[in-house]
């Protein structure tokens, strides 16, 4: 063991999409596609009927191209064109996780955001005294946003339920930082809990 | 925590996304630029017939297949494995050792990471907002590292559960002898959301003692 515990490699794998989903779906596609050229092949040389097209036709077709009418021939680049931005964008975007971190002595500690979120919805339902399936919250990289549905009659703090929030993410000590933004509170309240 | 090649992942992607890209670009090209279009009539024709001679004048054996068209196919195969062995690859890294400790005369200590996974597993099931925990280990750069995995009951603090994990882990520090690099993941999860909310201690007050009673005000 040379060094400290490798945790920021760690950090940045938790925290980052390994995008094998994607690459695994692709690397099959590609086997599918390759195995049926070499299929094809195999049969054009024995003189077999071919499976779907025969290599020469792929060929041919090729060549001819641009004997196709103008708006198929248009649509299919704009099709592939758009599957191939879609695989570089997925090549190339940071793919975050949704999840924080936590600074720790003696370990790497990462959260999902869904856990913060119940946690400060929890936070929030107590501190506007309503019952936990009356907030919403929503946690992104850097804010939190709370969505209250008061019981009828019953005016809530959105004051004090911010302060409570930001509190509460104080504590926690998330890294990227986690700030309480918007708490809104419903016109309409609810009747009998 | 594996050792999946990320960049691998992303590297595929890319190269197919580019290709794609450019074929489609390329047929759009072909249908609307009429110079493009006039360039690929003139050239592709002789290209195919060039291309089809030259397989005519490279059999194997006389009258036999062409060899290009054989070394096609095995590089279509090659390629088959190689990305299957791409695929397969995702994963891994995980160690069933988590501490070995070579005392120097003649005596080496090996802690299993199973140990270590029972120790954890039996100190978190005893706390109630914890829905389940799953504990493995994995070598990251040579070091071996825990993964817990903990799934707590919905609004948990994040804090106060990161504590307790840690807790468990200095005492399994102490029980094995040496420092254990860990990473601990809090989660929610599929069992997370079908569990009644926690009602132990209040989220504000982290590790105070509440009682397993105390409900929200109304």
């Amino acid at each position: 063991m040379s060094g400290g515990p490798p945790y920021a490699r760690i950090r940045r794998r938790e925290t980052h999409s390994p995008r094998s989903v994607a690459a695994i779906a692709l690397a099959i596609a590609l086997m599918l596609v390759f195995a049926w050229l070499a299929v094809e092949i195999v049969l054009g040389l024995l003189g077999a009927p071919p499976l779907l097209v025969p290599p020469r036709a792929i060929a041919t077709a090729t060549v001819e191209a641009t004997s196709l009418p103008v708006p198929a021939l248009v649509a299919g680049g704009i099709v592939v064109a758009l599957v191939g931005i879609a695989l570089l964008a997925l090549a190339l975007a940071p793919g975050r996780r949704p999840r924080h971190t936590i600074a720790s002595a003696h370990a790497l500690v990462v959260v999902d955001d869904e856990v913060v979120a119940s946690a400060l919805a929890r936070s929030a339902a107590l501190t506007a005294g309503v019952d936990a399936g009356q907030t919403r919250v929503t946690v992104s990289r850097r804010h939190a946003d709370v969505r209250l549905t008061p019981h009828s009659g019953f005016p809530v703090d959105s004051d004090a339920v911010r302060d409570a929030l930001a509190r509460e993410l104080d504590a926690y000590g998330l890294e990227p930082a986690v700030r309480a933004r918007r708490v809104s509170v419903t016109a309409e309240g609810r009747v009998g809990a | 925590m594996n050792r999946t090649n990320r960049f691998a992942n992303r590297l595929l992607l890319a190269v197919v996304g580019l290709v794609l890209l450019v074929l489609g670009l390329g047929a759009i090209g072909l249908a609307l630029a009429g110079g493009l279009a006039a360039g690929w009539d003139a050239t592709a024709p002789r290209v195919l017939a060039r291309v089809e001679a030259w397989l005519r004048a490279s059999p194997i054996a006389p009258s036999g297949p062409s060899w290009p068209l054989v070394a096609a196919i095995a590089l279509l195969v090659l390629a088959i494995v190689g990305l299957l062995a791409f695929a397969l690859r995702q994963g891994r890294g995980r160690t069933g050792r988590l501490l070995v400790h070579d005392s120097g005369d003649g005596g080496t200590t090996i802690v299993e990471a199973a140990v270590a996974a029972d120790v954890l597993r039996h100190a978190l099931a005893q706390r109630a907002e914890v829905v389940s925990s799953h504990v493995s280990a994995y070598t990251v750069h040579g070091t071996p590292v825990l993964e817990v995995a903990v799934a707590c009951r919905r609004g948990t603090s994040p804090r106060a559960m990161s504590e307790a994990v840690e807790g468990s882990l200095r005492d399994l520090s102490a029980l094995v002898g040496a420092d254990v690099p860990a990473l601990v993941r809090i989660g929610g999860g599929l069992r997370t959301r079908f569990s009644a909310p926690q009602r132990l201690a209040l989220a504000t007050a982290v590790g105070a003692e509440a009682p397993a009673d105390a409900h929200p005000p109304r």
